[in-house]
């Protein structure tokens, strides 16, 4: 569904993407883990047209999207959910998901199936944006990007900063949308929770995909346990 | 006196209201004081004159009012709009992801140019507006509001309540205000950034070529520098009521007015447009971020 080959993007002169390949079938989740400035996010926003890629190529379902701006990919059906959940702060919740509507007339069902799934924002919806807690907030920024109808969702970071409890709970919500048939591309610095719930995961390291795989085997893999789980690896004694 | 005043005072603060919308638009939208906006102002009055010079050559008078007000709005909004949209595209756009200074100066750079393309092509003298309204009006409490400010008024009320709905109630809107709020997301849910600034350049420059038009009218001359003054004091107005702010503009466009008015009249008339400048500086120093700005935005000053 989606296809990077040889992305590469850059700030400045500095190669913050060093040639990425990855793919996303059609109603997968795959995700995509890495400590903080290993490219993570530039990956989802290259995808979504803020940067645009000096190399390589980005083809969702066969077409090229590398190089056209962000709301004529939005328009193919990607919604991004990007870091920090960038809720328009004095739009009320109501116009915010209006606005994850935009390209499109909303209709009673997509307010019904969203309302579904985060039952709270019914009971905010003339409430300013910016005033909701952050699992709201997040809650929100995964609303309105359904409201697009999309079919890849992007989702940055969704559990950062959130309380154990409504982390699960944001998972399970991922887990049911993907169920409907929507494709997921999730990054994570819980990589745990993200290889738990993906079905293919790739691993990255200074703008370079440095493993790939189905995410039983990288969650069982010792290097991914030891750099990414907290896992110490045994019998290699003193070894740092 | 005072009446009387207060009367002239909301007259032109009306107008200097309609001129800092779009100062306050632009930069909600762009963070860009956008400095050639006075000049939008003043291309609207010369396209309002020449709109009726047109006319009179068709065989009618200008002294048909409503036909020579509506022809003189019309013309002065699409020509003000066309150029607005035109400079943004080729002066400001370019430079979107430049340092801030140089949209800034750009923007001065284009103020000049406007002016002296006007001066070129129109000549340096003044103009007389061909329009004039019947000096009639009402008397009350030792004061008269004439049927010219009473026009003027009622122009700017009317479409200050009509871009207040258009902000807050329409798609488009609201597309608006998401993107002064973060340009990035707004791209990401698929509303076309390009064209909501284009938008937003059109409906201020619009808004300040009816200004353009009705000064024309009120003061009777026109001439290619008119928009210097005018577009400072709208700025003043604009970050007097918090720039960024569309209200905020409208109070602070009110005000100015009523503070030149009051000023000129029990202080000094030679100084009133001193005024203006002691308020910005008033503002600047003791409330940056304006009546009515967020206090986020105060260290985001020119």
């Amino acid at each position: 569904m989606l296809d990077l080959a040889g992305v590469v993007t850059t700030y400045g002169s500095i190669e913050a993407l060093k040639g990425i390949t990855l793919s996303v079938p059609e109603g997968g989740i795959v995700s995509l883990i890495g400590a903080n400035g290993a490219g993570k996010s530039t990956t989802l926003m290259t995808v979504s047209g803020v940067q645009t890629p000096v190399g390589g190529e980005i083809r969702f379902r066969g077409e090229r999207i590398s190089g056209l701006k962000p709301h004529e990919i939005a328009a193919r059906g990607i919604a991004h959910v990007p870091e920090g959940r960038r809720i328009f702060p004095k739009l009320s919740v109501r116009e915010n998901l209006e606005m994850g509507a935009f390209l499109r007339s909303a209709s009673s069902d997509d307010w019904e199936r969203v309302f579904a799934l985060f039952p709270v924002l019914k009971e905010r919806l003339g409430q300013p944006g910016g005033t909701l807690s952050g699992g709201e907030q997040q809650m929100l920024a995964i609303g309105r990007a359904l409201m697009a109808r999309p079919s890849l969702i992007l989702l940055d970071e969704p559990s950062l900063g959130l309380a154990p409890i409504l982390v699960s709970k944001i998972f399970r919500m991922i887990r049911e949308i993907n169920r409907e048939g929507l494709a997921v591309l999730l990054v994570e610095q819980n990589a745990k929770a993200a290889l738990s719930l993906s079905s293919r995961a790739y691993v990255l390291e200074t703008g370079r995909i440095v493993a790939s795989g189905p995410s039983a085997d990288l969650l069982s893999d010792p290097a991914v346990q030891e750099a990414y789980l907290g896992v110490k690896r045994s019998g290699e004694g003193t070894s740092a | 006196m005072l009446v009387q005043q207060i009367i002239n005072g909301l007259t032109l603060g009306s107008v200097y209201a309609l001129i800092a919308l779009g100062y306050t638009m632009v930069y909600g939208i762009i963070q860009l004081i956008n400095f050639a906006h006075g000049e939008i102002y003043m291309i609207g009055a010369y396209a309002g004159i020449i709109s009726l010079g047109l006319l009179t050559l068709l065989g009618v008078p200008p002294s048909l009012l409503p036909v020579s007000i509506l022809v003189s709005f019309l013309a002065a909004g699409v020509v003000s709009a066309a150029y607005g949209v035109t400079v943004e595209r080729l002066a400001y756009r370019p430079l979107r992801q430049a340092p801030r200074l140089s949209p800034l100066i750009s923007a001065v750079g284009v103020s000049i140019f406007l002016q002296n393309f006007v001066m070129l092509s129109q000549g340096a003298g003044d103009l007389v507006f061909p329009l004039t309204f019947p000096s009639e009006g009402i008397s009350f409490l030792d004061a008269r509001i004439t049927t010219l400010q009473i026009f003027i008024l009622a122009v700017s009320v009317l479409l200050m309540a009509a871009l207040t709905l258009f902000i807050n109630r329409t798609r488009m809107g609201t597309a608006m205000r998401a993107t002064s709020q973060d340009r990035v997301m707004a791209g990401l849910v698929g509303i076309n950034v390009d064209r909501v600034i284009a938008v937003t350049f059109a409906i201020g420059s619009l808004l300040a070529a009816v200004a353009g038009v009705l000064v024309g009218v009120y003061y009777g001359l026109v001439n290619f520098s008119i928009g210097y003054v005018a577009g400072l004091k709208a700025f003043t107005a604009a970050v007097l009521g918090g720039i960024g702010s569309v209200p905020g503009a409208m109070l602070g466009g009110v005000l100015l007015g009523l503070l030149e008015a009051l000023g000129a009249a029990y202080i000094s008339s030679e100084y009133k447009d001193a005024f203006a400048f002691l308020v910005l500086i008033a503002v600047l120093i003791f409330r940056p971020q304006g009546l009515m700005g967020s206090a986020d935005a105060s260290g985001e000053k020119v």
